[in-house]
């Protein structure tokens, strides 16, 4: 998979490359409007990252010159602005996500698996670990054969668990991930825990129950070897 | 005494008439000089009165937050026009005041993001190194936690700041009952894990001509202080009417003041991490959305009503 990043700000950029690189990506970036053009213009790439607010230019002609020539790729608009309209004009110019900065890093890659899902065929509709099967078209569990009974926000837990597994993911990030950036932390974190805690139960119920670590203080990780 | 005898002896001099005549040449030129002065300062009086007035009245109407110029009309009176001159330049320099502070905490607020960001972002990649032993671990966690609460904060005041700047255009009429519904839907888990109880009594519609962004933030911090400020077994009651909106939850007497509850960083719970600033923002909305909030506690529960203005 090949990614490219367009954001000016190097110290936002390097750290976008480092967490993407350890997924496995190949990236490729470009700190300027006119980079990140000639970058669209003479390579393919799987997906885009893109910022809007880029010295030279508009991210969004980007957006709109990339969806013109290549249909296949795509696109991830992350910016600072955070208004409705500003969503929507990115969607409709043909961007597949609108990320707000600030941004969690876990959420950006939960994000960029999510596209690439959509538009290749070379995720699978499946995420299959050990004797645990997700499958998010029909957005079912599977632990050992029997399909779990999960609620929404479990469900939702234990997919961006899964998609940065490997990976500690911080309280916050979950919480940002389920009610969005308004939600106080003081409330989300205690039903972060309750969740997390009756999701472990479902799958140890299953023999499943290895998966999920907590780490104290911090959040928790989705642990396969 | 000396007056005494000076009178009796001038009135042996003069005769009875002469005192009329007197009397009329000195008396009637007096009276229409005074009721002539008299005139003149009551003209003089109402115009200052106008002028204090207008002054008052343009006072008034003066808004630090618009960009419209002040202005006195010209007065005969050379006093009033050094006072004019004097606040215009008060004025000016308030504006001048004004404008830079809200910029200033604008900017301050803008431009810290990007480096709460990078912190944030370098802890996460921290976060995922082998190397890192148990006690750094915990120390990772505190800064994380730390860096959590400013980045919290910060956006907080962004959006406090978006929101007196009307930042927001999404205008519609939003029916609360609507939204109300889909944050309930969201909070769904929270509330049942608490075991709170919701009561639901809707008898209207509550539409307002509001930014539909801000009605959904208006309405997810209420309920969010609801659960919040909830105890075990406790329960939310949402009534709606044509009027008014209310929502109310059972939790233990607020501590402070009603007026200072809904004031900046004030916060009243041992509940950690609250940042005291859900309510202002709360106020800041229905005052941009013409609404009036007002919040009692009676009966082991707390209420808070919104009312179009």
């Amino acid at each position: 998979m090949k990614l490219l990043i367009i954001e000016d700000e190097q110290d936002l950029l390097d750290l976008m490359l480092r967490y993407l690189k350890r997924e496995g990506y190949v990236c490729e970036s470009a700190n300027t409007f006119n980079e990140g053009y000639k970058k669209i213009n003479n390579y393919e790439y799987d997906c885009a990252v893109i910022d809007l607010n880029l010295p030279g230019g508009d991210g969004l002609k980007l957006v709109n010159i990339l969806r013109e020539d290549n249909t296949e790729a795509g696109i991830v608009i992350i910016s600072a602005r955070d208004t409705v309209d500003d969503r929507i004009s990115g969607l409709e110019t043909g961007a597949d996500d609108y990320l707000t900065k600030p941004f969690n890093l876990s959420e950006l890659n939960a994000r960029i698996k999510a596209v690439l899902r959509r538009k290749t065929n070379q995720f699978s509709q499946e995420l299959t670990y050990g004797d645990l099967v997700i499958n998010m078209d029909e957005r079912k569990v599977v632990a050992s054969g029997t399909e779990l009974k999960l609620t929404k926000k479990e469900y939702n837990i234990l997919l961006y668990l899964a998609r940065n597994k490997n990976r500690v993911v911080t309280k916050d990030s979950i919480a940002e991930h389920l009610w969005g950036d308004y939600m106080d932390d003081a409330v989300s974190f205690d039903f972060i825990y309750a969740h997390v805690k009756n999701l472990r139960k479902k799958l140890a119920e299953n023999n499943c129950g290895d998966f999920l670590k907590t780490v104290y203080g911090i959040g928790y990780k989705f642990q396969t070897n | 005494m000396a007056i005494v005898i000076a009178a009796v002896l001038i009135w042996s001099f003069f005769p009875a008439e002469f005192y009329a005549k007197a009397v009329l040449t000195i008396a009637i030129p007096t009276i229409i000089i005074v009721v002539g002065f008299r005139m003149i300062t009551f003209q003089r009086i109402q115009i200052i009165r106008n002028q204090l007035f207008q002054i008052f009245q343009t006072l008034e109407e003066f808004d630090v937050d618009e960009p419209r110029k002040v202005e006195f009309e010209e007065s005969p009176f050379p006093i009033f026009n050094e006072l004019n001159e004097y606040l215009v330049e008060l004025i000016d320099r308030i504006r001048g005041n004004y404008q830079a502070n809200k910029q200033f905490t604008q900017n301050a607020s803008h431009e810290l993001q990007t480096p709460l960001a990078i912190i944030k972002g370098h802890i996460e990649i921290l976060l995922q190194s082998p190397r890192i032993g148990e006690k750094d671990f915990e120390s990772l966690a505190i800064v994380l936690q730390n860096t959590n609460r400013l980045s919290k904060l910060n956006s907080a005041l962004i959006l406090l700041s978006k929101i007196e700047h009307q930042r927001f255009s999404d205008m519609e009429k939003v029916d609360f009952r609507k939204v109300v519904e889909e944050i309930l839907k969201n909070f769904k888990d929270l509330i049942s894990i608490q075991e709170i109880r919701i009561e639901k009594n809707y008898e209207g519609t509550f539409e307002v001509e509001m930014s539909e962004t801000l009605a959904e933030i208006l309405l997810a911090n209420l309920i969010q202080n609801a659960i919040r400020h909830n105890v075990e077994d406790g329960f939310i009651k949402i009534e709606i009417t044509d009027k008014e909106f209310s929502i109310s939850n059972s939790g233990v007497p607020p501590k402070m003041k009603m007026e200072s509850l809904f004031k900046r960083f004030k916060r009243d719970s041992e509940v950690e991490e609250s940042l005291g600033l859900g309510l202002s923002i709360v106020k800041r909305i229905c005052e941009q959305s013409e609404l009036t909030i007002n919040y009692s506690y009676e009966n082991e529960k707390h209420k808070l009503i919104i009312t179009k203005e």
